[in-house]
């Protein structure tokens, strides 16, 4: 796993929106080494993600 | 008018498509060169070509099943697709011959869903609960394609952040990051090499405008006055077929069995202009948008339960969808209501032309002689006002910036380190690809072969390794068992798509007790929401459409919705 | 990101469910009915006007609870609702619909017939329905009385048919294949 994105760190590419567009950029941008922040401004229905983050 | 596109926009992390239908039709090369092949609407700056081999890739990479060859007698040749076409069923297969009659030839619809285990997804059970959240992982939404691989590459998901501005430099030539707030409303910035913004067709110029600064005085990658123009949407005639034999409409996808590009070609319907995209065959549920109930909106009381128990059996959709024209009129704009975090709502202004009302009336004829030839005991049309459906537009791509917000790949002309994904960037609307941005956020994704982060093709070596995950998802499963009701087979392997529906199940389980109740429907409304352009909608050109069926503007508090109070009908 | 701990809290406090005597209780909304359950924000007047309009588009969905179960709806978090409202673009908080519709429904009722809708006889609460899908009442007043027949028609279908019990009533299997085996 990649280390978590450290508050104000800049990365390579922000992408606004968790969205089928989206993650076709995270993907393919993540795949070629960048790092990539997704920033969603709906919750994450991932019970798994919820469960292993707890409280995040 | 409700909001336009009021049918497809998402909620949480996947974004619309997680309550997508999941087909992947393409456009057709006519789409792209509207404009120097008709003159009207616009032509794209690439070709179908340049476009084609996308399709295939990502074919590949979501896994879609479907019989190319079948359709290929509409469009040029290319690979075949990785799975074979989805089992059909009575409420699909009747429409084949009567629409055969009447020069409609139907191909296996090309889903996003597994006909058969695809990458250690397993293949779909024809339940007919597509639209609430595939909880198999059979259909293939972001969760378990392209955002799982991101994932697990290294990208990470921040939910509950609500970017409301792109940040630039001082000099206006550099998006530098951007700003959000969190689930706390406390607000951060997030630095960053690239700005991509794939927030939603009409969320993206909402934030491309809010961002203005002394430098971009009409907000960013504005200087053609174009961001936010353009806004399109489909549109959908309706009709349905009412049997007494059991057409087992419970059973397949939500999306269709069958689909038709023989009413595609731009004039296809005498004094219309613009494509049609014909569907058959859906599962319908008892009380959703689509379902019985709504299928005779001017039913009630004892009526409605009677035509409840016929439906139940017999009753069966035909759709075709429209393609509205660009129109530089239809917009979206900063409001000055605003939402929680100070940002001004996005208001609307949409008017469907003559052309779309012909297209639309055309296909509502078309269709009541089709269902006529099925031989059904009724037939009627869905005829409510005329929906809006699959939101594009409002930061087109061209090849020149005083005509365009960006350009084929996406990338704003204006600065070269911020990009636009989704359909937000097409030119034409095209009628196939009717399930919002999926097919067309690949073709996007096909456009940004040159990203300026990396510099390398973004397209290359898109795999999943859904083993991997669901291995994972499986282990973590803890919560809730499932079990098949009648007949279906039990679910042996829930992978990572069923975590978001599991967990819309449990909330909603927590505010109206059991499950069972309204579970379709209401986890439905779960993963939708579209309140931040929840400012007034106004409407253009409501003449072009017959009195009582047009869209309306919000004429107070209470937005419409298409098909209310019309004498017959949801239009879905 | 939904936490757990926030996901739990929430399940605890059991926000979402019905109270009894000050205790926090999950009951499908035709429970809550038959128990008497005291409502949250509906005035008793707005409750029996949308049972009666409910049962008048949906046989069955008095007894079935529906105006526990917009009760229950509307006071949650609008974002949290699960309303039909929400997908058609209602404006939250969507209480504010539900009490104008009602209000309206009454004063229109009143404006025909110097009686409340729930007080009609059933003869004449069918004619007044059908005016009202059609936008056709005399002296309406509030949200368009086609849509508010489209809205509550909506939830009346969806407490009488969109469960499991209104699935078999009309013979078709319930596939939604994440039904818990037992309740929570």
């Amino acid at each position: 796993m990649a280390t978590p994105v450290k508050s104000g760190e800049k990365v390579d590419a922000v992408i606004a929106g968790a969205s089928a567009s989206g993650s076709v950029f995270a993907a393919t941008l993540a795949k070629a080494g960048k790092k990539v922040v997704l920033l969603e401004t709906g919750p994450d229905w991932q019970l798994s993600a919820a469960t292993s983050r707890a409280g995040a | 008018m409700a909001a336009l596109g009021s049918y497809q926009s998402g909620w949480g992390v996947g974004g619309a498509a997680l309550h997508y239908f999941a087909n992947f039709p393409r456009l057709l090369p006519s789409d792209f060169k509207m404009k120097s092949e008709h003159n009207r609407g616009l032509d794209w700056p690439i070709s179908y070509q340049d476009v084609a081999r996308y399709y295939d890739k990502v074919a590949q990479d979501v896994g879609v099943s479907g019989d190319a060859k079948a359709e290929e007698i509409w469009r040029p040749a290319g690979k075949p697709y990785p799975m074979p076409p989805m089992k059909t069923f009575r409420n699909g297969e009747l429409w084949v011959k009567a629409c055969a009659e009447h020069g409609i030839r139907l191909a296996p619809a090309c889903v996003g869903m597994n006909s058969t285990e695809y990458k250690g997804r397993p293949a779909c059970i024809y339940d007919g609960w597509c639209h609430i959240g595939c909880p198999t992982g059979a259909l293939s939404n972001p969760i378990v394609t392209y955002l799982g691989e991101a994932r697990r590459a290294g990208a990470e998901v921040r939910a509950r952040s609500t970017v409301t501005r792109v940040l630039m430099n001082k000099e206006g030539t550099k998006a530098i990051g951007v700003e959000y707030y969190d689930a706390d409303r406390q607000r951060h910035t997030q630095p960053a090499s690239v700005v991509v913004l794939a927030a939603w067709s009409a969320q993206n110029p909402r934030l491309l405008l809010n961002s203005a600064t002394a430098k971009h005085p009409k907000g960013l990658a504005n200087a053609s006055g174009l961001v936010g123009k353009y806004m399109m949407c489909h549109f959908a005639s309706g009709t349905w077929a009412l049997f007494d034999e059991d057409v087992q409409n419970h059973l397949g996808t939500t999306g269709a069995q069958f689909m038709s590009y023989d009413r595609y070609p731009k004039t296809s319907h005498k004094g219309a202009f613009g494509s049609t995209f014909i569907v058959a065959g859906s599962a319908l549920k008892t009380s959703d948008l689509g379902g019985f109930a709504n299928a005779r909106l001017d039913l009630f009381g004892p009526d409605l339960h009677a035509f409840m128990k016929r439906a139940a059996r017999g009753l069966t959709r035909l759709n075709a969808f429209g393609e509205e024209l660009p129109n530089v009129e239809n917009r979206v704009e900063l409001a000055t209501e605003k939402d929680e975090f100070g940002m001004p709502l996005g208001r609307i202004v949409h008017g469907y032309d003559e052309d779309a009302a012909a297209v639309w009336n055309a296909n509502f004829e078309e269709g009541l002689k089709i269902a006529k030839a099925t031989g059904a005991k009724e037939v009627w049309s869905g005829r409510g006002a005329m929906p809006t459906i699959h939101l594009m537009g409002g930061t087109i791509m061209g090849t020149r910036a005083s005509s365009s917000v960006v350009n084929s790949y996406g990338q704003t002309h204006e600065i070269a380190n911020l990009w636009i994904a989704g359909p937000g960037i097409f030119p034409t609307a095209g009628a196939s690809q009717h399930r919002l941005a999926k097919p067309r956020a690949h073709e996007s994704i096909a456009l940004c072969r040159r990203p300026g982060a990396s510099g390398r093709r973004a397209s290359a070596g898109v795999s999943l390794e859904g083993g991997e995950a669901g291995g994972r998802l499986r282990a973590r499963r803890r919560h809730g068992r499932r079990h098949a009701r009648g007949g279906a087979a039990p679910i042996a392997d829930v992978g990572a798509a069923g975590n978001y529906r599991e967990q819309a199940r449990r909330e909603h389980q927590h505010r109206c007790g059991r499950s069972g109740e309204g579970v379709g429907r209401r986890l439905y409304a779960a993963l939708d929401r579209r309140d931040h352009v929840r400012g007034e909608s106004v409407c253009l050109h409501a003449a072009a459409v017959r009195p009582g069926e047009g869209l309306r503007a919000g004429d107070g508090p209470w937005h419409r919705q298409p098909g209310a109070g019309g004498e017959s009908g949801a239009a879905v | 990101m939904v936490g757990r701990r926030e996901f739990m809290r929430g399940a605890a406090l059991g926000a979402l469910a019905f109270t009894i005597g000050g205790a926090q209780v999950l009951l499908t909304p035709r429970e809550a009915r038959a128990r008497g359950v005291p409502f949250r924000l509906l005035q008793a007047r707005e409750a029996e006007t949308l049972e009666a309009m409910g049962e008048t588009l949906v046989p069955g969905a008095r007894d079935a609870g529906i105006a526990h179960f917009i009760d229950q709806q509307i006071s949650v978090p609008p974002e949290e609702a699960l309303l039909e409202a929400r997908i058609l673009n209602v404006r939250p908080p969507y209480a504010d619909f539900y009490k104008a519709a009602t209000g309206a429904i009454d004063k229109a009722a009143a404006a025909q017939s110097d009686q409340r809708f729930a007080w009609l006889p059933a003869d004449a609460q069918r004619e007044f329905v059908n005016l009202m899908r059609q936008n056709k009442l005399p002296g309406w007043q509030g949200p368009p009385s086609g849509f508010v027949y489209f809205v509550l028609r909506s939830d009346a279908v969806d407490v009488v048919y969109g469960t499991v019990e209104g699935y078999e009533a009309l013979g078709i299997p319930y596939q939604a294949h994440i039904m818990p085996l037992k309740r929570w």
